[in-house]
């Protein structure tokens, strides 16, 4: 069988439709694209475990008074006062016979912070009392004096309230036992928030013009969480 | 032969074989173009799609057993004996 030149001509042709066509064809639907994606959804959990830290410093740990001696004479009493508070955070205040010590404090009064991330019952010891701190109280000259006071440095530090009995009021310092400045349930007392978590000590001398030597006296803070 | 075969000579076979030829080799050409970039598009639809979703969740631990930590203050001062 043979094909005459006419039906080859025709059958060329017919290719060339038909490669157009399936060209035309293949390139629409390849251009579509494919029909769906799988979509992948991966889903991860991420866990914190933060532990709770109880930290509580003095952030202000040296008071220093500086040097100086009594005027013993009636007029003064033979006593000197020193003392520093919450209304006065750079001066120490003076009184009596005082001739020379430190009228400013470097750093500010006796601060203490909760520099952790629970709230703490916060309690002061004193290493010694006045008669051992300063001495002296002889013959004509008064009994020493050594008292504190504790207030808020930030306001609202210690949610539930200051214990009432020092709180900005010198009390007698009573030495070796826990004496609580801050304390209530969780919640109620020493905050660790930054805006609101510190607490100052204030401190209130009497010095007899008969006392002499180096003085040093140690307050340790405990908080408990 | 008859009358008919003598209308379209064979160099007009020819050429049209050629021209089939290239229309298929043109066709190829641009059936694999339109693959490349179909490709292309899906790897950025792909991207596109998908997708994470994360939880994260906070848990703080109370302590077991009250904690105490302690700080230390130290008042001093020098007192000159009264000349």
């Amino acid at each position: 069988m043979e094909f005459s030149n006419k039906t080859l001509a025709w059958l060329v042709v017919a290719t060339i439709i038909v490669s157009l066509a399936g060209t035309l064809i293949s390139v629409n639907r390849i251009s579509k694209g494919p029909s769906g994606f799988v979509v992948v959804n991966s889903t991860g959990n991420a866990s914190v475990s933060i532990t709770t830290q109880t930290q509580l410093n003095f952030i202000v740990s040296a008071l220093n008074f500086g040097v100086g001696q009594v005027n013993g004479s009636a007029s003064t009493n033979y006593q000197c006062n020193l003392s520093n508070n919450k209304t006065s955070t750079t001066n120490i205040i003076r009184a009596g016979g005082c001739v020379g010590f430190n009228t400013t404090m470097t750093n500010g009064p006796l601060t203490l912070q909760n520099d952790g991330n629970t709230w703490l019952n916060v309690s002061l010891n004193f290493s010694a009392n006045a008669a051992n701190f300063i001495g002296g109280g002889a013959t004509v000259n008064p009994a020493p004096l050594f008292m504190f006071s504790a207030s808020e440095n930030e306001s609202g530090s210690c949610a539930g309230g200051m214990n009432a009995t020092m709180n900005n009021t010198y009390i007698t310092v009573v030495p070796n036992i826990w004496i609580p400045i801050c304390t209530g349930a969780s919640g109620s007392n020493l905050n660790y928030a930054d805006a609101t978590d510190s607490l100052t000590v204030g401190i209130f001398l009497g010095i007899p013009s008969d006392a002499a030597g180096s003085k040093t006296v140690t307050i340790t803070a405990q908080g408990t969480s | 032969m008859n009358q008919n075969n003598k209308t379209i000579p064979n160099k007009a076979i020819a050429i049209l074989i050629i021209v089939a030829l290239l229309v298929t080799i043109i066709s190829t050409w641009v059936i694999l173009g339109a693959i490349k970039a179909s490709s292309e598009k899906q790897f950025a639809r792909t991207q596109t799609v998908v997708s994470s979703n994360g939880d994260v969740s906070l848990k703080v631990l109370a302590p077991t057993t009250p904690s105490t930590k302690v700080s230390t203050g130290q008042v001093k001062l020098v007192i000159n004996s009264n000349t």
